[in-house]
């Protein structure tokens, strides 16, 4: 990666066979908010496994439209960043902000809709401190949506970057690592939504 | 500044984790008392081994100063990766550093107060129990701070002293310690001051962190401080990064 970055000039179709998509480091993240996930998930199903009943009830009161609605929104959204990214790689920038902005707003979609999800739970008198489910789901949720915010700020910064006249493979590797961000945030809700909204 | 003394400083980090864990035990802090105990239980745990306790919140007052060294040095390092320019990372970095040093001196002065009178009110030990726990495990921003400063000081690093992936793995650790900031919402489960993601996950990830940033220190040490020499740093990245 260096070796490109410094000859400037884009890889071979050997180099991109071989090496790590995005950068190396990204994966050190990745990989270690995946296991912190796990652990979330690990202990959410221990906690319902001994109390059946109580995450039954309310499980119910979740709205799964809402839930399927995000689902939609955030995998469009890493779709349109998949397509922004095969074309920043294929050396075809120009234009791409496009496709990028269009994720943003999908993604800004899912704030607004979990904003609605929650002000309704909470007119319904649920927070954090109503029982063990919720408070699993506000907290899992929570910490998600601010997963959501910071990828919005990456994909802000992408835009910024992919409208440059100056576009080098700095930048190109930089639109790909923020691109393994934003579907690692997309990854980690579909597993929320399977556990808090899907599994009876 | 000797190679010595900044290996002694880079040291000190290690040397804080390996007090700071003993110490905890021997308060009788691991495993945290729950907050669910009553008042009672609470002044009988701080008026039981009374003596070993008072000595283990001594070691932990010994250990909070060995971050000063430690978060001195990676200061310099932030500076170094920013050569020549004004460097506020670096002094972000020094301004966690010294929370660090009294997000462990503070609580440890209510958890001394506690253990002082066995024969008070258990109320009032319960209070001091309450004040020496809460900022123990939710005083996240002190590290929180430091791992930003020096994630973001590797991402736009001009000479490249670090490996990239400690930038990822420093901005993830602050996430993880942030964990625990919301204890004060919970009185039981994974997210009370005694539970699985306040405060274990991020305990481990907190000694962990400290070990690796000082072997990183410990190994950095060879990386000059003046710019003739500071500008050969980047190229031996970059040839080893190539194999």
């Amino acid at each position: 990666m260096t070796l490109l970055r410094q000859s400037g000039e884009p890889g071979t179709a050997a180099d991109r066979a071989r090496r790590v998509p995005g950068e190396e480091g990204i994966w050190v993240f990745v990989l270690g908010d995946m296991t912190v996930f796990a652990l979330f998930f690990g202990t959410f199903m221990y906690s319902r496994g001994k109390n059946p009943a109580v995450f039954a009830r309310d499980h119910a009161e979740l709205h799964v439209a809402l839930g399927t609605l995000n689902t939609v929104l955030l995998l469009s959204s890493s779709l349109l960043v998949v397509l922004a990214v095969q074309r920043v790689l294929a050396g075809q920038h120009a234009g791409t902000w496009r496709l990028i902005a269009a994720a943003l707003c999908c993604g800004a979609g899912f704030v607004a809709v979990k904003a609605v999800e929650w002000t309704q739970l909470f007119a319904a008198r649920k927070g954090v401190g109503s029982g063990e489910f919720f408070s699993y789901y506000f907290m899992f949720t929570g910490i998600h949506l601010l997963h959501v915010l910071i990828g919005l700020a990456v994909l802000s910064r992408l835009i910024v970057v992919t409208r440059r006249a100056e576009f080098t493979d700095k930048q190109a590797r930089l639109c790909e690592t923020g691109g393994i961000f934003w579907h690692m945030v997309d990854l980690l809700w579909v597993v929320l939504f399977a556990l808090f909204y899907l599994v009876r | 500044m000797t190679p010595g003394i900044q290996k002694t400083m880079a040291i000190s980090g290690a040397a804080f984790v390996l007090l700071l864990f003993p110490a905890i035990i021997m308060t009788g802090l691991l495993p945290p008392i729950s907050p669910m105990r009553t008042a009672n239980e609470i002044a009988v745990f701080w008026s039981t081994n009374t003596g070993l306790k008072r000595v283990g919140l001594v070691l932990l007052l010994a250990a909070s100063g060995l971050q000063a060294p430690f978060g001195a040095l990676l200061a310099i390092r932030i500076r170094q990766m920013d050569a020549g320019r004004h460097s506020p990372l670096a002094y972000m970095q020094l301004v966690g550093t010294g929370l660090a040093v009294v997000a462990i001196i503070m609580p440890t002065f209510a958890f001394a107060a506690a253990s002082y009178r066995p024969e008070r009110d258990p109320q009032i030990t319960q209070a001091l129990n309450d004040l020496g726990w809460l900022p123990f495990v939710m005083n996240w921003p002190a590290a929180t701070i430091q791992c930003l400063a020096i994630g973001f000081a590797i991402f736009g690093a001009v000479h490249e002293i670090w490996p990239r992936w400690l930038g990822y793995f420093n901005v993830w650790c602050g996430f993880i310690f942030a964990a625990g900031g919301l204890v004060v919402l919970f009185k039981d489960g994974v997210f009370a001051w005694n539970g699985l993601l306040a405060f274990w996950m991020v305990a481990v990830f907190f000694g962990l962190w400290f070990l690796i940033m000082a072997w990183q220190l410990w190994v950095s040490v060879a990386a000059p401080e003046g710019n003739s020499a500071a500008s050969a740093a980047p190229e031996t990245a970059r040839s080893q990064s190539q194999q």
